[in-house]
């Protein structure tokens, strides 16, 4: 079920419409949870089961090790019951088809014709995700870091909350289970206008210039050999904006929808398109994940406490699991291998920036020193961007034969200005050159803000009129025609 | 072993940085509270509803009153008001030409003219990507100027797929009511559910398609004025030789797209193919029930792409046409191999000496046809 469709305003007025007749808290939760699977079910009735199935056996893990003092051994062995079960069900439905096939290529050229079989399933929706949360659950009960959750209810509704069931963000337990805890859930007028602010701002991302944009990358990148550089970096840099747009429009309407029921979940980005480095970057987006591998990969495998060489190898393996956090392909490992080669470099160099700079661009300074500041961050930006967008090839083109073409172009560039033959007509150019312009702007004027939506909560009730007739106005005229799901629903 | 819940004093109960604590209250308001609650953010969808409301009428000026549409959609409403004007007017027994792309670039129906007899005119009703569905969109509006010949034009390797009429195609045929009760009977076998839902709606939900018409509109109109060659001049209102291209495009974008066309040819199934030529054949049969005669041309392929295309595929097709034409008793022009690579100005358009050649070609055969030509 997408946000922006009939039938999830169907299903939001429903909840509503329940959550102000049922004044207890335990029917709530029940109801919240019915929501959440037929939230679910609306892709694929069967793959309930798979969620279901992972609660159960996190939620009996964590039972089991609440049972026992912190540091009694078999504590150890629920855990291990946990994450296997829940990377086996990744390893089933998201790799083995992958690896499979790359074992098999490799007998074949060995002339050995039987392999492996490929399984003939579907890739569920948004599995990376819940099984990441779920896990980090029963890990953190086994750390003695939260306490075991008694109610299976309340830790189902945890694991399948459904306005950020599919795209995240990833929610911890500590963040989230004490909310679900003994509470009526009271509509409060202040909470539902701002949480609608946040849906209305990740709906216009997302149809306004995710869709609008997409429709042009997927143009060039569904088949770039042949195209000149200036094609292929035009492609990567409007799937840059089409990435962040798009994503970002979910975590924004899966908080908004939370808030006005609410509950707070955590941001998934603060403005990553303003990092001056990759490790910056790594800070700013899709932080639930980042926080994620940081806690219980790179933390675990020894951080930056073992020496130079062992935190260069641990950035490098944290950076790997999170390209194949993405999928399974070789382009997704690339794509962390990239990141992690470059924040290895950086680190190495001292080229890394952090988020905690109070005025990164010079803003409060003035006179020469403003210059100053403001020129060299923007030169760290612009090489920042160069990265970025290469990284984003390797996101967006999975062939291999087309990755490698594409990376050669953008690299190598060559300089051949030829676009007039190349069909982008096709894609609206001009329309995607205004988006992008407008875009661009209220990016700017949000970050100088901190925040359109809240800096909106602030405005007078007229301005906000305004505000929503003009976005009305531009959603009736530009919405696609077509559905589009979400980039990160693959994952 | 005795129960014992384990807690570790350590534990805080932790929020993110930017998350707020919610509201502890364990006290149920009343279901009244909650209710005013909602209502009284309910202003937020309605002014945005409100905008939705404003923009129908907006709409409605821009695309019906206007014809701010992008030309290609532009050019379908033209041509049926044209026909209709035609019928109305009495001016019957000229030679119509249906087809796509192709056919707009390739075919100057000036140079064909002459080789007709005086009293017949020849026009070219081109759409951008039409194939079959999309002339049954027209065939109504086109059997109502009692034609003297239709002729079919039929690019080899785009028939082999499924041809999609775009919805806004639909709605627009919806709202300009293309299709008499008969006609709409006729063809709703060939249109999927959505195409004929499309068909059954209301004007106003029609107007709710016509939502991207201005936007594809300005981008169209950008392209006109950024480009050296006019490419759109004058043409969603000129049936004679509607869209002169007057630059080739560079031999590794040809490439590309040989590579690209190629590809989508050999994904298609057989199914596809032979509903396009099931839906030919109804057309034939729908002119021929009023006495209207039909002829079919295969239009001239870049001998690059033929290459590409391969010996097996070509002679599936055209086996498949020519016992179309045998079945249904209709001249078929074989103009497959009339050009050379230079005569093109892509993989598949005919360039100016490419579209002078098989204008010729095609008023040579016609003057035959029809009989009684000047030239």
């Amino acid at each position: 079920m997408l946000f922006q469709t009939i039938d999830f305003a169907v299903l939001l007025l429903a909840v509503f419409g329940a959550l102000i007749l049922l004044r207890t808290h335990t029917l709530q939760l029940v109801m919240l949870l019915l929501a959440s699977y037929v939230f679910y079910m609306w892709w694929n009735p069967l793959y309930i089961l798979l969620i279901v199935g992972s609660t159960l056996v996190d939620y009996i893990s964590g039972y089991r090790m609440g049972l026992r003092e912190v540091g009694d051994p078999k504590r150890k062995k629920y855990l291990w019951f946990s994450v296997a079960t829940n990377l086996g069900l990744l390893g089933t439905f998201k790799y083995f088809n992958f690896f499979a096939g790359e074992i098999n290529l490799g007998l074949q050229q060995l002339g050995i014709e039987s392999g492996l079989p490929i399984l003939n399933v579907l890739l569920p929706v948004g599995i990376s995700f819940y099984t990441f949360q779920s896990m980090s659950y029963t890990i953190d009960v086994y750390r003695g870091k939260t306490e075991a959750e008694r109610s299976l209810f309340r830790f189902a509704t945890y694991v399948a909350f459904f306005p950020q069931l599919v795209a995240g963000p990833i929610l911890r337990s500590t963040e989230f289970l004490p909310q679900l805890k003994s509470r009526v859930i009271n509509l409060n007028p202040a909470e539902l206008r701002s949480g609608f602010h946040l849906f209305l701002n990740g709906l216009v991302k997302k149809m306004l210039v995710a869709d609008q944009v997409g429709r042009l990358v997927d143009h060039i990148f569904n088949l770039p050999q042949g195209l000149p550089s200036p094609i292929i970096a035009l492609g990567a840099f409007c799937f840059a904006i089409q990435i962040y747009a798009d994503f970002s429009a979910y975590s924004d309407m899966a908080i908004g929808v939370a808030r006005m029921m609410g509950f707070s979940i955590p941001d998934n980005f603060r403005y990553p398109n303003f990092s001056r480095s990759i490790s910056e970057f790594w800070t700013r987006w899709h932080i639930s994940l980042s926080k994620w591998v940081r806690d219980y990969l790179y933390y675990p495998l020894g951080g930056s406490r073992k020496g130079v060489r062992r935190t260069y190898i641990n950035l490098l393996i944290t950076m790997l699991l999170m390209g194949i956090w993405h999928g399974a392909g070789w382009n997704f490992f690339m794509y962390g291998l990239f990141n992690g080669l470059v924040m290895v470099i950086e680190r190495a160099t001292r080229w890394r920036t952090a988020i905690g700079d109070a005025d990164p661009w010079g803003i409060t300074q003035s006179g020469w020193k403003r210059v100053r500041v403001f020129s060299f961050s923007l030169f760290k930006w612009l090489i920042f961007m160069y990265l970025r967008i290469l990284s984003c090839i390797f996101f967006r083109v999975t062939d291999t034969q087309d990755l490698i073409y594409s990376v050669k172009k953008y690299v190598l560039f060559d300089f051949d200005f030829t676009l007039g033959s190349w069909g982008l007509a096709q894609a609206n150019p001009f329309l995607v050159a205004v988006v992008i312009v407008a875009f661009s702007a209220l990016h700017l004027f949000s970050y100088r803000v901190n925040g359109l939506a809240a800096w909106l909560d602030r405005r007078p009730r007229m301005v906000q009129y305004a505000i929503y007739f003009a976005a009305g106005l531009a959603l009736f005229a530009l919405w696609p025609t077509e559905r589009v799901a979400y980039i990160y629903f693959q994952f | 072993m005795p129960y014992h819940w384990t807690t570790n004093p350590g534990i805080k109960r932790r929020y993110c940085m930017h998350a707020q604590q919610p509201d502890s209250s364990t006290t149920p308001s009343s279901p009244l509270a909650n209710l005013r609650s909602v209502i009284s953010v309910l202003d937020g969808p309605l002014v945005i509803l409100l905008a939705g409301l404003a923009f129908l009428f907006v709409i409605q000026w821009l695309v019906v009153d206007l014809r701010l549409m992008p030309v290609t959609r532009a050019r379908l409403v033209e041509v049926h008001e044209f026909l209709k004007q035609q019928a109305e007017s009495g001016n019957n027994g000229g030679v119509y030409f249906l087809g796509s792309s192709v056919l707009l670039e390739g075919v100057d129906c000036s140079i064909i003219d002459p080789a007709l007899p005086d009293d017949v005119e020849s026009y070219n009703l081109a759409l951008m990507g039409a194939g079959a569905p999309q002339w049954m969109l027209i065939a109504d509006a086109l059997r109502e100027t009692r034609p003297e010949l239709v002729v079919m034009t039929i690019d080899l390797t785009g028939v082999t797929g499924l041809q999609v009429i775009p919805e806004e195609g639909m709605a627009i045929a919806e709202y300009w009511d293309f299709f008499t009760p008969e006609a709409k009977a006729r063809f709703a076998q060939y249109f999927t559910p959505e195409q004929l839902a499309a068909l059954n709606k209301s004007d106003l939900m029609s107007l709710l398609d016509f939502r991207v018409f201005p936007i594809g509109a300005f981008d169209m109109y950008m392209r006109e004025i950024s480009k050296p060659d006019l490419r759109y001049d004058g043409y969603t209102t000129n049936f004679k030789s509607p869209w002169v291209r007057r630059t080739r495009v560079s031999d590794a974008s040809i490439d590309r797209w040989i590579s690209d066309k190629v590809t989508k040819a050999s994904a298609q199934d057989q199914q596809a193919m032979d509903e396009q030529i099931a839906m030919i054949a109804e057309l034939v049969s729908w002119f021929e029930e009023a006495d209207v005669h039909c002829a079919m041309v295969v239009a001239p392929v870049n001998p690059r792409l033929a290459r590409e295309f391969g010996d097996e595929e070509t002679n599936r097709v055209m086996s498949k046409l020519i016992r179309l034409s045998e079945q249904t008793d209709t001249p078929l022009l074989d103009h497959r191999s009339l050009l050379e690579d230079s005569d093109f100005a892509d993989h598949v358009h005919p360039f100016e000496p490419g579209r002078i050649t098989w204008s010729n070609k095609l008023a040579e055969d016609l003057g035959q046809l029809v009989g009684g030509g000047t030239e």
